[in-house]
């Protein structure tokens, strides 16, 4: 995912697209409280647009069923 | 007796006709021309021609189909291997393979039409959806195939084909539907 | 035909009698054995979740997809045979063809038990394409084959069974409008109390999944093309939309298939007839488009999906189940108050699978609400959704049923100590269960993940006991039933 930083207090377009197979795309706070996802697709792009009201280290965890590493697809997004 | 006859003539002039040159370059020159015209056409002149044959034959057929079972498979093995695009095109480029076309598609039409009415009405209605579901996945196949199937005809055609087979088999799905909910039995007891 | 008809039963000879409670038994016994064997398989992976059982990653998927499957294949023979067992009282179906289906539906299962435990096939039930196809290296492009010809072969036995139904159905009342009651329901006839609430569902029940087995002939042979010829790329949403309708569809007909034990038995354990009328007939015809119009509540996080698709989906959600949920649960209400109804352990069941189904309803309409979906959607929100009205409101009509097979009702015997226990059990631990996948969900855990956060083990170890109070209930349930069941007469 590039950039791995975006900037709280402005909306950030996202485009979600897979290259296999579909996966999901659902942003965790600090908390681990899911706050926004949409669905990752082959041959699809989704456009989710959100506004980080505060910064801090969030996580992306993958939401649809995609294969034995689904459970390890977690990646980290600052937002500043 | 007379007017059986007479129809077994106009048959055979019909398949003639379909046979003469002009009229098979006619009517493969396009994909849709020649699975949705050509084919069918054949396969509706073996039907009536099962319709016509003399009882003594059917009486002969018949103890090798029983409940139509033969003859269906029959059909349904002639059904597929022209459904194979390889052999579309060795059709229209040799001429021993057109020919066994022009035998083996009546010869289908003509063991779907003696045999469908004594097939069992649950194996009639499976094979409807069957066929119903063929028309669908076939249709899907030529619109999303990236490439061309057969050697002979463009894409473009291709895809148009499978356009036709999906509107074909939607048509088909409401007016089953229709039927079986308002009315009109359509398997008999 | 005349329009005062009145539901005389079909006869049939005794030998074709006795073959038919054979052939309902075998659904039921093979139905809740397999029941039983995908609750063990839950408790295996709530376990491991909790991190109280270790399995690999590769283990944990492949019994996920097992328990789906089985499930699911569980819930529709077992709902069929409840549902064959009356409806064949009302219109004249064939033995010959129960049980060829239910030969090709143990053929099938043959052939997807292999694809997962053999070919290591982990896909899950929903075979989400291009997922078979691309498993890293898990399993085999044949092992996902095997699975997907299963699916195929188990829905062209139920093809052929609803076509004997359809047959059936025509024969006695000419179409399929007039055995909804619809010509009632539109002033084309007068209303007749006596039209049958089991060929009512029956005819919903047909309909709907014989659009779903069309469906799913369709996807699971494109599937099976890209899987052995992977230049042809179908395109991923509309397969996904396809899938989806073909299992919401059926897994959501089993339901309505089994109801028809509680418009048959109810009456009989109060003495009260179920007597079927305007609302009803209403009811009934709608959930046949509702069934098939809310499967898109699945894909509204698919941005590209058609909005009217999703807002048709999102209003039919909010109402589907509802119109046959009220009717029936207030049919029932009104059947049982103060009719002096005997607690067997079947009327218990039946009543408080008309709870349960309710109950389970409301989530599902929570989570059908775009809003709420952002943040529930792939969470173990929906498995707690659906646990709650399967566990709760399918599964106690069907074990209801089978206690009234075992011959309960006849010996007027109060339910035994066992009983109790077995059904407190089940009743606590499968509202527990629910539960906490709800709980789960509204804390955001995702599911079919098959290792959890530390944050969230608490949550997997109180699933795991709530799991084995199921299981112990589940048990005794069918201990009791395999004891009694096969040498069962057929009830009066
Ligand atoms: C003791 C009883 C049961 C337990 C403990 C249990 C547990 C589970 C668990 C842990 C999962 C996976 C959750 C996840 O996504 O992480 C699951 C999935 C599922 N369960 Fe159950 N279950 C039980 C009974 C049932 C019954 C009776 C049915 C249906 C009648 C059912 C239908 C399903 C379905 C359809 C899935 C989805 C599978 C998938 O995601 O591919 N379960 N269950
Ligand atoms: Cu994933």
């Amino acid at each position: 995912m590039t950039p791995a930083t975006v900037k709280s207090g402005q909306p950030v377009e996202f485009q979600v697209s897979a290259a296999d197979v579909n996966h999901g795309f659902g942003i965790y706070d600090e908390n681990l409280v899911l706050i926004a996802q949409t669905q990752a697709m082959p041959g699809y792009t989704n456009k989710l647009i959100h506004t980080f009201d505060k910064p801090g280290k969030f996580k992306i965890l993958c939401l649809e069923y995609c294969g034995l590493a689904h459970h390890v697809m977690i990646t980290e997004l600052t937002v500043e | 007796m007379y007017p059986k006859a007479k129809q077994a003539w106009l048959l055979l002039a019909a398949l003639v006709i379909l046979a003469l040159p002009p009229m098979q370059r006619f009517l493969e020159q396009s994909m849709v021309m020649h699975m949705l015209v050509q084919i069918p056409a054949l396969a509706i002149i073996g039907w009536m021609i099962g319709k016509i044959l003399p009882e003594n034959w059917k009486n002969n057929i018949a103890p090798w189909n029983r409940w139509g079972i033969t003859g269906i498979a029959l059909a349904i093995i002639i059904m597929t291997y022209w459904m194979l695009p390889r052999v579309q095109d060795a059709a229209i480029s040799e001429w021993p393979v057109e020919l066994t076309k022009f035998i083996t598609v009546p010869i289908m039409g003509m063991a779907l039409g003696i045999s469908w009415p004594q097939l069992n009405p649950i194996a009639q209605g499976v094979l409807k959806l069957e066929f119903w579901a063929t028309f669908m996945r076939l249709g899907w196949l030529y619109l999303d195939l990236p490439d061309r199937l057969c050697a002979n005809y463009l894409l473009s055609d291709q895809r148009v084909f499978g356009q036709l087979l999906l509107l074909a088999g939607s048509i088909w799905a409401v007016a089953w539907t229709l039927r079986i909910t308002f009315g009109i039995k359509i398997i008999n007891n | 035909m005349s329009t005062t008809e009145v539901s005389s039963k079909i006869e049939y000879s005794d030998s074709e009698n006795r073959n038919a409670l054979i052939a309902v038994k075998s659904h039921l016994i093979a139905g809740l054995l397999v029941f039983l064997l995908m609750m063990l398989a839950g408790l295996a992976m709530r376990a491991a979740q909790g991190t109280w059982l270790e399995i690999g990653a590769d283990l944990f998927y492949q019994i996920m997809t097992v328990h789906g499957a089985g499930v699911v294949g569980a819930a529709m023979i077992t709902s069929t045979g409840v549902q064959w067992y009356f409806l064949r009282q009302y219109v004249r179906l064939s033995n010959g063809v129960f049980w060829t289906n239910f030969f090709i539906f143990l053929t099938g299962v043959v052939l997807i038990l292999g694809s997962i435990f053999v070919g290591k096939y982990g896909g899950a039930w929903t075979f989400l394409f291009p997922l078979p196809a691309i498993s890293m290296g898990a399993w085999s492009a044949g092992a996902a084959a095997a699975f997907q010809l299963g699916l195929l072969i188990i829905g062209v036995g139920f093809l052929i069974l609803y076509l004997d139904f359809g047959r059936a159905i025509l024969a006695r009342y000419g179409s399929l409008a007039r055995a909804l009651g619809l010509t009632q329901l539109f002033g084309k006839e007068p209303v007749n109390y006596k039209h049958p609430a089991a060929v009512v569902a029956s005819t919903m029940v047909l309909i709907v999944n014989f659009m779903g087995i069309a469906a799913g002939a369709v996807v699971l042979v494109m599937g099976l093309v890209n899987l052995f010829y992977p230049e042809f790329k179908p395109d991923a949403l509309l397969m996904k939309n396809l899938i989806y309708f073909f299992g919401h569809v059926v897994i959501n007909a089993t339901i309505y298939a089994s109801v028809i034990a509680v418009y048959e038995l109810l009456p009989r354990y109060t003495g009260r007839p179920w007597k079927t009328n305007k609302p009803f007939y209403a009811a009934w015809f709608a959930i046949v488009f509702m069934v098939m119009g809310v499967y898109p509540h699945h894909l509204l996080m698919d941005f590209p999906m058609p909005t009217w698709a999703l807002i048709t989906a999102q209003v039919l959600s909010f109402g589907s189940g509802l119109p046959v949920l009220v009717v029936t649960g207030y049919g029932a209400l009104m059947i049982v108050y103060r009719s002096g109804i005997t607690w067997s352990t079947s009327a218990k069941l039946l009543f408080l699978s008309m709870f349960g189904w309710a109950a389970g309803v409301i989530p599902a309409i929570l989570d059908a609400m775009v809003t709420v979906n952002r943040t529930f959607h792939n969470t173990l929100w929906v498995p707690g959704h659906f646990h709650f009205y399967l566990l709760l409101g399918l599964l106690p009509m069907l074990i209801g049923f089978a206690y009234f097979l075992a011959g309960e009702g006849d010996r007027k015997e109060r339910p035994k100590a066992v009983d109790s226990l077995g059904f407190y059990a089940y009743l606590i631990g499968a509202f527990m269960t629910s539960m906490v996948f709800l709980a789960s969900g509204a804390n955001s855990i995702p599911r079919r993940w098959a290792v959890h956060l530390p944050e969230w083990i608490g949550f997997a170890q109180a699933g795991t006991i709530a799991a084995s109070l199921v299981v112990l209930g589940m048990l005794l349930f069918i201990t009791r039933a395999l004891i009694s069941l096969p040498g069962a007469n057929n009830p009066r």
